[in-house]
């Protein structure tokens, strides 16, 4: 399938920090992609030098094949951006400022501006410095969607949403991908909501790509295993693949990376122990990976 | 499908079972449970999506599985039904296969609990047949 971004060894530094220190990774069209870091791990950093807002040290990041930030007038519409603080002008009303926006692009849907207008609460004539920040940053996301781009990306969404836009944030974020399979790709720390909509997850940390796969993979090798043996068991534990063990006399409790590669069966032999197969949540398996 | 089967369908992104396994798992109990009968349909990946608000394609991937398992077909112009021909009731071995989680469950709970065997299988036996 057709790549539609392909970031290849990117890195950026700000003074004598390193904040993107190699990174690669490509995403196909009709994805969607939850970018996953901890703060300062170089999400934004990342999101505003693939669309040029900031030059690359090196590397290269090429969106619909063209490289970054020489975008053709044709690639530019084709993105849709939401960054994380929305800067919106300040002294326009609600409507004024879609119709301002309106003026650059040649495609717009206005029904989808009037029905998310509708759904969201916002009010036409209200001015947009009085607007609350969730209210700004639903009016953000309206402005970014209003040219109909086939590649949506959103630096932390839904960060000042209460839970019941959340909600309808992910399900109009749904509907987006599966219209004309629109490629989205978003940051966020709320690893629930980017369960529930990514089928891909893109985790950074140090400036690099951590992993980069299905969510649904990841969840299978990333497990945690509670054993209990009939004798002690040695501190340390002759299992591969392992991020985390705690050893208490004939319990322990450790984290695997890959438990697709072990066979149970002979582990539970060879220790002489019963051992119980925990599932991780996304979270759960973010703090192991982290800690 | 009425909308009340619709929304016995039920998603926990937290904990832990990959998305598409807890959807397989609930149709595979709804048919075992006839609660879902052969020729059925299913609700349309996009109506489900929407409804639970999952990615598509997570729905897709539990709706292939459950083809390839037998559980589901696909009708042309009509998307998913449950399948008229259901796999062989499933063997009294597999079916224990089924609860063997559970019952790993309730015995490491009774341990550390200090409670032992036969205490528990009173309360069980008691229970069963209630």
């Amino acid at each position: 399938m057709q790549k539609v971004i392909n970031v290849n060894q990117l890195t950026k530094s700000f003074k004598n920090q390193t904040v993107l220190n190699g990174l690669s990774f490509a995403v196909k069209a009709g994805s969607v992609v939850g970018i996953l870091g901890n703060n300062g791990a170089g999400k934004t950093t990342l999101l505003q030098t693939m669309l040029g807002y900031l030059r690359a040290d090196s590397g290269e990041c090429l969106i619909f094949n063209e490289l970054s930030p020489d975008f053709s007038a044709n690639t530019k519409h084709k993105i849709g951006y939401v960054p994380q603080e929305a800067e919106l002008i300040s002294w326009m009303t609600v409507e004024q400022l879609i119709s301002y926006t309106k003026s650059f692009y040649q495609r717009w849907d206005q029904e989808l501006v009037n029905n998310l207008l509708i759904e969201w609460q916002l009010v036409g004539s209200q001015m947009v410095d009085k607007l609350s920040v969730g209210q700004k940053q639903k009016l953000a996301i309206i402005l970014a969607v209003a040219h109909e781009p086939e590649l949506l990306i959103l630096d932390e969404p839904v960060a000042s949403l209460d839970p019941v836009s959340r909600r309808n944030f992910i399900k109009k974020l749904i509907d987006m991908n599966l219209d004309k399979e629109r490629t989205i790709i978003f940051s966020t720390h709320i690893t629930s909501d980017l369960e529930r909509v990514a089928a891909e997850v893109l985790i950074v940390k140090d400036g690099m790509n951590y992993f980069h796969g299905d969510i649904d993979e990841l969840k299978e090798k990333v497990v945690r295993l509670h054993l209990l043996a009939k004798e002690p068991l040695p501190a340390t534990l002759p299992i591969p693949g392992l991020l985390h063990s705690r050893v208490n006399g004939r319990n322990a409790v450790v984290t695997i990376e890959n438990f697709h590669l072990i066979n149970m069966e002979s582990l539970s032999q060879q220790l002489n122990a019963r051992i119980t197969v925990e599932s991780l949540s996304l979270e759960d398996i973010y703090v192991e990976l982290h800690s | 499908m009425t909308d009340s089967q619709l929304l016995a369908l039920e998603i926990s992104p937290s904990s832990g079972v990959p998305i598409y396994r807890q959807l397989m798992d609930q149709v595979r109990r709804m048919i075992a449970s006839q609660h879902l009968s052969p020729g059925d349909p299913m609700p349309s990946v996009r109506h489900l999506a929407i409804q639970l608000a999952v990615n598509p394609m997570t729905i897709s991937k539990a709706y292939s599985l459950m083809e390839a398992e037998g559980l589901l077909e696909r009708q042309r112009g009509k998307g998913m039904i449950v399948s008229s021909a259901q796999p062989a009731q499933l063997s009294e071995k597999e079916r224990m296969g089924l609860l063997q989680p559970s019952i790993d469950k309730v015995i490491s709970d009774a341990k550390q609990l200090d409670l032992d065997l036969d205490q528990i299988l009173n309360v069980i036996k008691q229970q069963f047949n209630a």
